[in-house]
This record gives C-alpha cells, sequence and structure tokens, in this order.
C-alpha cells in the first residue's frame, strides 16, 4: 500500500459522490490546498460542486480521507534548512519564489517529509514534478 | 479592545519592528508603511494587555514572507530571528492553522467586491484566507492595504 496525492479534479469527483471508500491498494490523502482552491472554484461557480454541496461532501468524507493542513509547527519544521546542530542556516531552498504560484509553496511546506509524517518521503518527489 | 489579523505587508512590518526591539516580546510599535497611527495605537495596547486579545497572522502569510523573503524582508531580518519567532511567538501573538476548521469562514467571504468606482474586482483566494482568519475570530479586524480587502470590510460594516 503506498500514500497518493489527490488533485483538485480528484478531490472534486469525491466530494461529489454519495458514497466515499478508501481503496485497498492505495491510501489516498489530500492537502488543505486542494480544499482551499475547490472551495474557490466553488464558490465562485466554478467547479460543478456549489458552495452547499462542497461542504456537505467535505462532512461526509472527512473521517476517512486525510486532510494535510499546515500549522506552526509544521511550518517552522519545513521553512527552513537546518544544519547538524538543528541551527537554522537559512530558508529551504526549495520552497519556491516569486516565480511559482503560491499554492505550489503551501503543498511543498505540508509535504516536506519530516520525522513526523506518515507519508512516503517518494510523495514529496511527486509533488516537486506537479 | 479586539483582536487584528495582518496579512503580509503588515506581518513583515511588526515582525521589522519586533527584531529591532531590544526584547521582541515587548516592542513599541510605530506607524511604517502598512502599519497606521490608528493600527499602532491598538497594536500596543494589545502588548500591554493581559494577553485576552491577541495579534494573529496565518500561516499562509508567513509562507508568502518566505516565497517573496528579498522583495518583502530585503534583508531586515534574518531568517533564524523569523524560526525563533516562529518557535517562541509572544503571548500576545497567534500563528493561525490553515486546516479544514477555517473553510466555513472562507465561504463567507465574498468571491468579488463592487469597488468605489463601480469596478467589480475579484477575491483571490489568498487574500480571503487572511479576510476568513479575521473572520473565524469573535472579534478582530484585518489589518491590510489591500484596496479590495478593504473595500470588503468597509462594506461588511455599512
Amino acid at each position: 500500500m503506498r500514500t497518493r496525492l489527490l488533485s483538485i479534479a480528484e478531490v472534486e469527483e469525491i466530494l461529489g459522490c454519495t458514497e466515499f471508500q478508501q481503496p485497498s491498494e492505495d491510501l489516498l490523502l489530500c492537502t488543505i490546498v486542494e480544499l482551499v482552491l475547490l472551495a474557490d472554484l466553488a464558490k465562485k461557480g466554478r467547479s460543478r460542486l456549489d458552495w452547499h454541496d462542497f461542504l456537505r461532501g467535505l462532512e461526509k468524507v472527512k473521517s476517512c480521507l486525510p486532510i494535510a493542513s499546515l500549522d506552526v509547527a509544521c511550518l517552522t519544521e519545513s521553512m527552513f534548512e537546518r544544519s547538524d546542530d538543528y541551527s537554522v542556516a537559512g530558508l529551504w531552498s526549495q520552497l519556491g519564489g516569486p516565480e511559482l504560484s503560491p499554492d505550489v509553496t503551501l503543498r511543498r511546506l505540508i509535504l516536506r517529509p519530516s520525522a513526523t509524517s506518515w507519508w512516503e518521503p517518494e510523495l514529496f518527489g511527486e509533488v516537486m514534478a506537479w | 479592545m479586539i483582536d487584528l489579523v495582518l496579512d503580509v505587508g503588515s506581518l513583515a512590518d511588526v515582525l521589522r519592528q519586533c527584531f529591532r526591539s531590544d526584547d521582541y516580546t515587548r516592542p513599541t510599535f510605530c506607524s511604517s508603511r502598512f502599519l497606521s497611527e490608528e493600527t499602532v495605537r491598538l497594536l500596543n495596547r494589545i502588548v500591554l494587555a493581559d494577553g485576552r486579545y491577541v495579534v494573529a497572522a496565518s500561516v499562509v502569510a508567513f509562507a508568502e514572507l518566505a516565497r517573496k523573503w528579498d522583495q518583502i524582508v530585503a534583508g531586515d531580518f534574518a531568517p533564524y530571528r523569523l524560526a525563533a519567532f516562529l518557535q517562541a511567538p509572544p503571548e500576545w501573538f497567534s500563528v493561525e492553522p490553515l486546516d479544514e476548521t477555517l473553510l466555513p469562514a472562507f465561504g463567507l467571504v465574498s468571491s468579488s467586491v463592487r469597488m468605489s468606482d463601480g469596478t467589480i474586482e475579484p477575491i483571490e483566494w489568498l487574500d480571503a484566507i487572511h479576510y476568513a482568519t479575521a473572520c473565524s475570530r469573535d472579534q478582530a479586524i484585518l489589518i491590510t492595504s489591500d484596496a479590495r480587502l478593504l473595500q470588503l470590510m468597509q462594506l461588511a460594516i455599512r
């Protein structure tokens, strides 16, 4: 079994379904970034889900779909490059700069492998290619 | 008294002034590019108060600060200062998470706003997160210089 990150289109599909179950072969993971982007599309009438469908769908799946979020602990862990003695050597080189869109940076911060992340480090490699 | 929620520009100014202070947990703020006299008055009251009110910023504001580091911070402080601040924020400061609990407030933020000249401007998702962070608190105002968010707040007050 491996962890697989859902795209916005897949999250939209899942939230629009009447039922959702995790597949046996993969563990599906969603980041809060995909939910925010989908919520924004739903609000603006650019999704097949309207805002209420979105909230209903979210309520329905949230007990079985893990959502990777960003809190101060994750931010502090992910945002910096650290030396061997754990002192801060600078900003993390993979953060991306102003040439990248903000959702890319947020996704990287959330999924950066750390001692507390439970998904495979390869998942971060995949998201870097998005 | 009321909580203050900072967007990226006002967060950068608050951090700049904190790190120039002898004790970053007890700074005295003064007006600057993104902090008006009125904002400074409220900030200083919160710093000196009993901890019931806070200055808050979303993790997204910090992520944006890092993404545009050279443009926004421009060498005014070093990453290790920011790391220390995040590790141990002053008691009057709260770093707000980006998680599913914010989504209901995010949904309440209008997707566009009518400006005073009659044009309709979209509210981008990133700006909506700052606005929603303010809306998700009992009583808070967003400290921003973004004309669309200022107009949105103006319309909400009417």
